[in-house]
């Protein structure tokens, strides 16, 4: 009889076992599941906007963790709208979205429109800052700019182009840049590095300048245009300034294509992994990079500052890098972390 | 007491232990089923919560809709009806947005839902900035309000239907989960449902065993006693229920067949000895009488002769011869007569006296014989032939070498109860190892002794043990070799005497 007992209750045992195990594997099933009601999320007491000027690039990944790094530390959530494939909405489009949704602070890539800095204006009617990045728009509202004014960028690039003139030639430049990140700046950029480049060239070096935004409101134009003027070969210029990430990337991939490698010198903007690796072949001579991370930082910091202060510096700047092929490697290990 | 033993028999009876294990099993069963039927609830309520966001999604883009379609027909017909629609489904959106998170989380369904909320506040401003643009005519303050209210729509649906999409694709990663985990907690309610019949199964059997074991050893037991085997175990009572009281009742019985088989058999033992010492009493008496047989036909035929012989020596006047043959025909008879019953005292000592008066004519009178006995004991009863094979023994091998000086006493005394007979001679006498020999009755006489009348001393003593029941009644003494014997008897005789 206790031989039986025994075994019962070690049978009983075995099947509470059983249950229980059935039991925690089926919590820990519905713990998986997340309703998305932001269960054990942290909460923030500021909402910022940034609106970024494409659509998941690298460049832009790394602002906004930089921006929410710093934001969290403010108590602050950063939350990122990227253009979208499937959509048709323009920056303005968020920015109206932006000021509806009474965020606390706006952060944006002018464009330098019209209608953005009707749009800057009313935010800031509603009490809402906006801080420019990358490319500034000096006319509008916008309580700061961070990034690199465009003398300080004029001349780095200028730096760059200088040695690619050819001695006893004229080297065509050509300055592509798209119309999204093409502003006032942009010109004024261009205006720098031809001013620059007239005043630094040697005297037998002669230089033919000319520039071009590409009007990349529709999807896959950029890479078309580019490959357009390696098509047409009579008008291949003998330097590229790339002032764009993705046009940089579209330059680097037509120069293979097109089996125009060493007739064409590049000079791109940012490393992305392509970028680093087409300087590590030599394929683009350099490339100019602002620090990302600075940025993000930066125009959050101009942002809090706004807020508890009532004003802030209207403008940041950000240190900026040129990578070449002897540098590329420390870039290659920060590219991937 | 009665009601006490009553109360515990139902506490332990067998219908409670049967009934209380399948209720047992039973409520074990209900509750796995119940824990499972629980977890499945779970489940369901899960994937019931998963899809119910977004069933509040499409609940607040329908009121959305309904919204912006009255403020156009308000718009468009001014009428009553539309407004008072408005304002029905402002409030109807209001409650829905409510529902909405107004926090700044970090997650990015919350934030959408943040979003979406804050641009309804500010959309239904803009409505209500419409309407009253409207109700007051002011034609291009509501157009203008209408068109930014209109844009406010758009981007609202638009972040709706993102927010549905997010919700969505979250919900469909939630779904997968819950369909794979209650496909697994199918089987493992099936399996669990097979270990729970198994063990049920199993404590029933074993229940039913614990109660049904004593019954099977109570009826084996029960037919081995019925085939006679009463040499079984006592049954231990394992529980106290009826099987319990029926194992005590039968243990309590098998006792008391075994302790009445006992006495029986006690009985029957007794019996058995009486008869054997009947049957042993017999046999020597026929093993005496077998002695006899030779000599028995002799002496009929030998006491008529000699009968026929003492009236040939009467007629020819021949006294002393005719004496002679007159004892010894006396002698014989009594032999032959008294063998198979016990006779009186005076019988045996007259045979004495025959055998010794025969012994004396063939010896020419050497023996000397001296008889003591006394007064008034002639009608004791005694066994027949006890006295004179003693005297012959005294003969034969006592003085039979020294007849001239050789002497027999018997000497016959009643003292208090018994009767103290004593047959000595002082002749060759005995070792002890002798009398050793002849009291264990080893020394037997094979009988073709030429003087013996075949009866052993072996004999007597069997004869006299027999008779009285009691050992040592016959002693044998002596000093050693050439100091003679004594031969002492002693015979409870009062009863007989009386009697």
């Amino acid at each position: 009889m206790k031989k039986s007992t025994l075994t019962v209750f070690f049978v009983l045992a075995g099947c509470m076992l059983f249950l229980s195990g059935i039991w925690i594997y089926f919590q820990k099933t519905l713990d998986q599941v997340d309703l998305g009601e932001g269960e054990g999320a942290a909460g923030y007491e500021k909402h910022y906007l940034m609106i970024s000027g494409e659509e998941n690039t690298l460049m832009w990944d790394s602002i906004y963790e930089s921006a929410s790094e710093a934001a969290r530390d403010a108590d602050a959530y950063v939350e990122l709208i990227a253009p979208q494939r499937e959509s048709t909405y323009t920056k303005a489009d968020y920015l109206r979205i932006g000021i509806a949704s009474k965020v606390d602070g706006i952060i944006l890539e002018a464009d330098g429109s019209a209608e953005e800095q009707e749009l800057i204006q009313e935010a800031m009617d509603q009490n809402i800052p906006v801080v420019t990045v990358l490319t500034d728009d000096s006319s509008s509202a916008r309580i700061s700019f961070v990034g690199l004014n465009s003398y300080q960028l004029g001349n780095a690039y200028t730096e760059q182009i200088l040695g690619l003139l050819k001695e006893h030639e004229t080297t065509q430049v050509l300055l592509l840049s798209n119309s999204q990140s093409k502003t006032q700046e942009t010109n004024l950029v261009y205006y720098q590095i031809k001013k620059e480049l007239e005043e630094k060239k040697q005297g037998y070096q002669s230089v033919n300048i000319s520039e071009y935004s590409i009007d990349n409101s529709s999807d896959f134009d950029t890479e078309e245009f580019v490959r357009d003027i390696f098509v047409n070969g009579n008008t291949l210029p003998d330097v590229l300034v790339c002032m764009d990430e993705v046009v940089t990337e579209c330059v680097y991939q037509a120069l293979i294509d097109y089996n125009q490698v060493g007739n064409v010198d590049v000079v791109g903007f940012y490393y992305s992994d392509v970028i680093l690796d087409a300087i590590s072949k030599g394929i683009i001579s350099s490339a100019i990079a602002l620090d990302m991370e600075e940025i993000g930082r930066y125009s959050i910091n101009a942002l809090e500052e706004y807020s508890s202060l009532g004003h802030t510096s209207s403008y940041y700047s950000v240190g900026q890098n040129v990578i070449t092929r002897k540098n590329v490697g420390t870039y290659r290990t920060g590219a991937n972390q | 007491m009665r009601e006490q033993k009553e109360s515990l028999s139902m506490q332990n009876s067998i219908q409670t232990r049967l009934s209380a294990a399948m209720v047992l099993v039973m409520i074990f069963v209900v509750c796995i089923n119940f824990f499972i039927f629980e977890q499945i609830h779970m489940g369901v309520d899960r994937i019931d919560a998963v899809f119910s966001s977004n069933t509040a999604i499409n609940d607040l883009s329908e009121s959305l809709n309904k919204l912006e379609g009255t403020v156009y027909e308000y718009l468009n017909t001014k009428g009553s009806k539309a407004l008072e629609n408005y304002y029905r489904y402002e409030q109807d959106y209001r409650q829905l947005l409510d529902g909405l998170n107004d926090r700044n989380v970090d997650s990015e369904v919350k934030m959408l839902e943040k979003n979406i909320r804050k641009m309804s506040e500010s959309y239904l401003d803009q409505t209500n900035e419409t309407v009253q643009a409207k109700r007051g005519r002011n034609i291009e303050k509501y157009k203008s309000s209408y068109e930014k209210e209109l844009q406010l729509y758009e981007y609202i649906n638009s972040y709706i239907y993102k927010l549905n999409n997010l919700r969505f694709r979250t919900n469909s990663a939630n779904y997968q989960i819950l369909l794979s985990s209650m496909d697994v907690l199918y089987r493992l309610a099936l399996v669990v449902i097979f270990i729970v019949a198994a063990v049920g199964v199993v404590i029933i059997l074993l229940v039913v065993r614990s109660m049904i074991r004593p019954l099977t050893q109570l009826s084996n037991t029960a037919h081995e006693v019925a085939m006679g085997n009463l040499d079984v175990p006592v049954l231990p009572v394992v529980c106290e229920d009826e099987v319990g009281v029926v194992t005590r009742s039968f243990n309590q019985m098998l006792d008391s067949i075994r302790i009445h088989i006992a006495q029986q058999r006690e009985s029957m033992e007794k019996q058995a000895q009486m008869k054997e010492r009947e049957l042993l009493m017999e046999t020597h008496l026929k093993e005496a009488q077998l002695k006899y047989l030779q000599a028995q036909i002799n002496p009929h035929f030998l006491f008529n002769c000699l009968n026929a012989g003492a009236q040939l020596a009467m007629l020819e006047d021949a006294e002393r011869t005719g004496i002679f043959l007159e004892k010894m025909a006396d002698f014989f008879r009594y032999n032959v007569r008294k063998m198979e019953d016990d006779a009186m005292l005076f019988e045996e000592v007259e045979a004495v006296d025959n055998y010794i008066y025969i012994l004396n004519v063939r010896f020419a009178g050497d023996i000397h014989y001296e008889k003591d006995v006394d007064e008034g004991i002639g009608d004791f009863r005694i066994p027949s032939m006890i006295l004179q094979p003693l005297v012959e023994n005294a003969v034969q091998h006592g003085i039979h070498d020294c007849m001239e000086t050789g002497k027999i006493k018997m000497s016959i005394h009643k003292a208090g109860e018994d009767l103290e007979i004593t047959v000595s001679d002082n002749g060759a006498g005995m070792t002890p190892e002798m009398i050793q020999s002849v009291m264990a009755g080893r020394a037997r006489n094979n009988g073709e002794d030429r003087y013996s009348t075949g009866i052993a001393v072996g004999n007597v003593i069997d004869r006299l043990e027999l008779y009285y029941k009691q050992k040592g009644l016959l002693i044998i003494e002596s000093d050693g070799l050439g100091k003679g014997t004594s031969v002492h008897i002693t015979l409870p005789v009062e009863n007989e005497g009386e009697e």
